[in-house]
C-alpha cells in the first residue's frame, strides 16, 4: 500500500500530464489554457509548490487519515472513496455468492455426469465463458433482458433490481472457473474410499453428491473464490462503467480521466486495503471450512 | 465443520441468490388523471419526465463549472439575461437593463421573485452571486476575462462595472455559470444548489453519479411547469442511455452516438429530434511548419477530403458538410459544402508545390473520448492516401496529447470544438483559437491583419459581420479544414411532448415539456 500509495503521487511526473490543465477542463469543458487562469488553479491545489514539499504534506495528511480534497469536486476524498467502496463491496460480494453457488451445482452435476453429452456441453461452456470479457458480457445482457425483453434495469444503483446484471456480468468468469475446479475436485474426492463405503451402506445418490463430495469440493472453490475476488476488482470498472453504478471502479476511472490526484491517491489505497481484506476475510472462511488449516 | 457454520454458509449464499432476485421496481406512480386540450390529443399536466443524460455533473453542482449546464437543463437556476442561438436577449430575472457609460450598465431585477428557499431575490443578492462567480479561479468562458464590479442600488436595481469597455454584457451574463442562487447557497465549498434557484424546477435530491430529481416549484415567477417532476439520469456511457430508452426506464436519452441511429430508427414509439450544434469537427493544420505551411499543400488535403462520404457513412447522416468553421446553428454561418471530393486536382496541386505523390508524409492524432473520431481519422488517412499521401494516425487520450498539440508538434489534429462560449458570440472563440495570443491556436496561426480585424469586434455595429468576415478570411487559407457540422441527437419516446432540441443545449426541462395519458 506505501509502494501504491507513492507511485500515484509520482504519476503526474511519470505521466506529463498537467493537474491543473485537466482539471481546468474538468471543472470548464473545452476551456482554453491560458496561463493566467492555469497559475490561478495551480496556486488552489497547491501543484505550484515543490514536490518534496507536497510529499512530505501528502504523508503527513496520510498520518492522520486525511487525504485530502478533490481537485475536481473540491470536496473530501475519504467520504467519498468509502461510499464508492460500500457499493464496490455490495457488487463483489452479490458477484461472488451467486458464482460460488451456481459453480458447486453445476460442477457437481456436472461430476456425476462425467463423460455425458451434457458433461461435455457444460465444459464447453464454462471455457467459452473464461474467455468471454466483461465489456461483451455486459452489453449482451442489457441488450437482452433490459432492452429486449425489459425484465430488470439497465442501469443504475438505486434498488435491488438494479444490482442483477451488473452481478450477473461480473459473476461470470468466476462461476465459469469455479465450476470446473468444483467438477475436478468432486471427480477426485468421487473415486475415495470413503465414498464406495457410503454407497455400499447404502446412502442416497444425491445425499453422497451434495453432503459428501459437495462439502470437500467447496473447500477448494472458496480457496480459488478468494484469488477471484481480488482480481474481480479490476472487472468491476467495465461493469460500473456499462451500467452507471457509482462504486470504486467508476471512480477510479474518472479519477485517471481528470487527472484528479488525491481522488486517485484515496481510491487506489482503499483498493489495495481492500485487496488485503479479501485476502485476509477468504483464509478465514477457508480455515472455517477445512479443519487441516485451523490445525496446521 | 461444524453443522452450525456450514448452516451458516449455505444460508450466505442463498441470500446472496436471493437478493440479486427480488427488490422493488423503483418507479414513480402510476400516471396521474390525464386532461383533455384536444380531440386527438391527451396532455397531462403533471406526471414525471426522466431523461438519461451524457455528462455528469463533476463537481458537486458548482455554479463555476461545466456543472451549471446541468443546473440550466434542470429548469432549477435561472440568469439575470435569456439569450437564443442568434444572440438576440430577452428578460428573465432582469427586467430591462441600460448601458450608462463605457463601463457601466444598469440591471432592474423582477419584481417579486423567490427563491426555492423562499428568500426573496434582491440586488444585494445577485451581487453576491455574480461576485462569487467572477472571483472563481477558473471563471466562466463567457466573462471573457473581463473583470466585473457589482454594487446595489436599491432593492431591485443593480450597477455592474467591467474593467473594459463590453457592448455585450447582457449577452455574457446569460450563461449557466452566470445563474443566481439564493445567498445561502454560498456558505458551503462548492455552493450548493439544491433548493437554492429560481427556476421552474427545485431540486430535491441530488446523488452523485447517478441522478438529480426535481419536483415542480409552484413559487415560480412566471408560468408553472406541466411537469410535477422530473429525474435526470447520469449515464455517460452512449449504449446504456439508448438501452435506458429502449427499456422504458426514461423517456428521453440526449447524446445518441450515429451508430445507433439506424438501430433506433426500427424501435417503435421512439422519435429522434436532431438540431443544428454550433461545433464544428475540424482537421487542424499546423500551418507553422513542414509542408502544411504552405497554402496549395493545405488546399490538396482540403480537396482530398470526401466530407459527404464522411458524413452520410462514418456519421450515418447526422452531420452536414463543413465548409467554414461556422455552420448553420448561427445566423453567420456557412451553408453546408456540396464541393465534391478531387484526389487527383488534389494531386497536382502537391505535385506543383513539388511532392511527388508518397512523397509527402503527415502525422494526423486525435482523440478517443468522441466516438468517431478515431474512425474519421481512419477514413480521412484512406482520403489522403488516394491523393498520394501519406498518413499515420495515433489515438491517444486528449489529456495526453494536449501539451503535445499546443507546443506545435503536430501535423494534423481532428477535433471537435464548440465555437459558442456558452452564448451566441464567437469572439473569445476566435480570439482563443485563432489569434497569434491565442491560448488554444491549434493551427499555430498568426496574421496581424487577422488579429487587426478581431480588435475591431469591440467597437464594431455589427459583430457577426465581423465573425462572418473573419471565418472567410480563414477558409481562404485553408487555416484549419473543417469537416463536418454536428447535430444533436435526442431519443424521445412517444410519452414526451412540447419537446424542443435546444442548440446551445442550455434547456431541457422547461415549463411546456409534459407527457401524454
Amino acid at each position: 500500500m506505501v509502494l501504491t500509495t507513492g507511485v500515484v503521487f509520482a504519476l503526474p511526473a511519470l505521466t506529463g500530464i498537467d493537474p491543473g490543465r485537466a482539471v481546468l477542463d474538468a471543472r470548464v469543458v473545452g476551456a482554453s489554457p491560458d496561463p493566467e487562469t492555469l497559475a490561478r488553479l495551480n496556486q488552489e491545489l497547491g501543484t505550484d509548490r515543490p514536490v518534496a514539499r507536497r510529499f512530505v504534506s501528502f504523508v503527513a495528511d496520510l498520518a492522520r487519515g486525511d487525504l485530502g480534497r478533490s481537485f475536481v469536486t473540491r470536496r473530501p476524498v475519504v467520504p467519498e472513496t468509502l461510499r464508492a467502496a460500500r457499493v464496490s463491496l455490495s457488487l463483489m460480494a452479490t458477484a461472488m455468492g451467486v458464482a460460488t453457488a451456481v459453480a458447486l451445482v453445476a460442477g457437481l452435476v456436472l461430476a456425476q455426469r462425467a463423460g455425458s453429452f451434457l458433461d461435455r456441453a457444460g465444459q464447453a461452456l464454462a471455457r467459452t465463458m473464461v474467455a468471454v470479457p466483461e465489456y461483451v458480457i455486459g452489453p449482451l445482457l442489457v441488450l437482452v433482458f433490459g432492452a429486449v425483453l425489459g425484465v430488470f434495469p439497465t442501469s443504475g444503483w438505486a434498488t435491488t433490481r438494479h444490482a442483477v446484471l451488473p452481478a450477473l456480468t461480473l459473476a461470470v468468469f468466476p462461476m465459469a472457473v469455479l465450476t470446473q475446479v468444483v467438477r475436478a475436485e468432486a471427480l477426485d474426492v468421487a473415486g475415495e474410499p470413503f465414498i464406495r463405503v457410503a454407497r455400499a451402506a447404502g446412502l442416497r445418490p444425491a445425499r453422497i453428491l451434495f453432503d459428501r463430495i459437495g462439502r470437500l469440493s467447496l473447500v477448494s472453490a472458496v480457496a480459488l473464490g478468494s484469488a477471484l475476488s481480488a482480481s474481480m476488482i479490476s472487472g468491476a470498472v467495465v461493469v460500473e462503467v456499462v451500467f452507471a453504478v457509482p462504486g470504486l471502479g467508476r471512480l477510479l476511472r474518472d479519477a485517471v480521466v481528470d487527472s484528479d490526484l488525491p481522488m486517485l491517491q484515496a481510491g487506489l489505497v482503499t483498493v489495495s486495503g481492500l485487496a488485503v481484506l479479501i485476502g485476509i476475510a477468504a483464509d478465514a472462511v477457508h480455515a472455517v471450512l477445512d479443519p487441516r488449516v485451523r490445525l496446521a | 465443520m461444524s453443522r452450525g457454520a456450514k448452516r451458516s454458509l449455505v444460508a450466505l449464499v442463498v441470500v446472496a441468490m436471493a437478493g440479486t432476485a427480488c427488490g422493488t421496481t423503483g418507479e414513480t406512480g402510476s400516471p396521474p388523471p390525464a386532461q383533455d386540450v384536444g380531440p386527438n390529443e391527451r396532455v397531462v399536466t403533471g406526471g414525471t419526465l426522466r431523461a438519461a443524460i451524457s455528462f455528469p455533473p463533476k463537481a458537486g453542482l458548482a455554479i463555476d463549472t461545466a456543472d451549471a449546464f446541468t443546473l440550466a437543463k434542470a429548469g432549477a437556476v435561472e440568469s439575470l439575461v435569456e439569450a437564443d442561438a442568434t444572440g438576440k436577449t430577452s428578460p428573465l430575472l432582469a427586467t430591462s437593463w441600460d448601458r450608462q457609460d463605457d463601463l457601466t450598465w444598469r440591471f432592474t431585477l423582477r419584481n417579486g421573485v423567490a427563491f426555492h428557499d423562499g428568500t426573496p431575490l434582491t440586488a444585494a443578492s445577485v451581487a453576491s452571486a455574480l461576485g462569487f462567480v467572477a472571483a472563481s479561479p477558473t471563471p466562466p468562458r463567457a466573462f471573457g476575462g473581463l473583470k466585473l464590479t457589482m454594487e446595489p442600488v436599491d432593492e431591485i436595481t443593480l450597477r455592474v462595472t467591467t474593467d473594459r469597455p463590453d457592448p455585450i454584457l447582457p449577452l455574457r451574463l446569460s450563461s449557466p455559470n452566470a445563474g443566481i442562487l439564493a445567498p445561502a447557497a454560498y456558505q458551503s465549498t462548492p455552493p450548493s444548489a439544491v433548493g437554492t434557484g429560481t427556476g421552474p424546477f427545485r431540486i430535491v435530491r441530488y446523488e452523485p453519479n447517478q441522478f438529480l430529481t426535481v419536483e415542480r416549484y409552484d413559487g415560480y415567477w412566471g408560468e408553472k411547469a406541466r411537469l410535477d417532476g422530473a429525474e435526470l439520469r447520469f449515464l455517460p456511457d452512449p449504449a446504456s442511455r439508448v438501452a435506458a430508452l429502449r427499456s422504458g426506464e426514461v423517456d428521453v436519452a440526449e447524446g445518441v452516438p450515429a451508430a445507433q441511429v439506424p438501430v433506433l430508427a426500427d424501435v417503435p414509439g421512439v422519435t429522434l429530434e436532431t438540431i443544428a450544434l454550433p461545433r464544428t469537427t475540424t482537421l487542424y493544420t499546423n500551418v507553422a511548419k513542414g509542408a502544411l505551411a504552405q497554402r496549395p499543400v493545405r488546399e490538396a488535403v482540403s480537396m482530398a477530403i470526401d466530407r459527404e462520404a464522411l458524413t452520410t457513412t462514418v456519421l450515418e447522416g447526422s452531420a452536414a458538410s463543413a465548409r467554414g468553421y461556422f455552420g448553420p446553428a448561427v445566423p453567420w454561418g456557412d451553408a453546408p459544402n456540396n464541393a465534391k471530393a478531387d484526389p487527383e486536382a488534389a494531386r497536382k496541386l502537391l505535385s506543383e508545390a513539388g511532392f511527388a505523390p508518397g512523397a509527402l508524409r503527415l502525422r494526423l492524432w486525435t482523440y478517443p473520448a468522441r466516438a468517431e473520431l478515431p474512425v474519421l481519422a481512419t477514413a480521412v488517412k484512406d482520403m489522403l492516401e488516394r491523393a498520394g499521401i501519406g498518413v499515420d494516425v495515433e489515438v491517444a487520450e486528449y489529456t495526453a496529447q494536449e501539451p503535445r498539440v499546443l507546443a506545435g508538434e503536430h501535423d494534423l489534429f481532428l477535433l471537435s470544438r464548440s465555437y459558442l462560449t456558452d452564448m451566441a458570440d464567437a469572439e473569445s472563440y476566435l480570439r482563443s483559437d485563432f489569434g497569434c495570443t491565442g491560448a488554444f491556436n491549434l493551427n499555430r496561426f498568426c496574421d496581424p491583419a487577422f488579429d487587426s480585424l478581431l480588435d475591431g469586434i469591440a467597437t464594431a455595429s455589427d459583430r457577426q459581420d465581423v465573425f462572418r468576415r473573419a471565418a472567410a478570411v480563414l477558409a481562404e487559407g485553408f487555416v484549419g479544414i473543417p469537416v463536418s457540422y454536428d447535430r444533436s441527437r435526442t431519443a424521445i419516446s412517444d410519452r414526451v411532448r412540447g419537446f424542443t432540441p435546444d442548440p446551445l443545449e442550455h434547456a431541457l426541462l422547461t415549463t411546456g415539456l409534459g407527457v401524454a395519458g
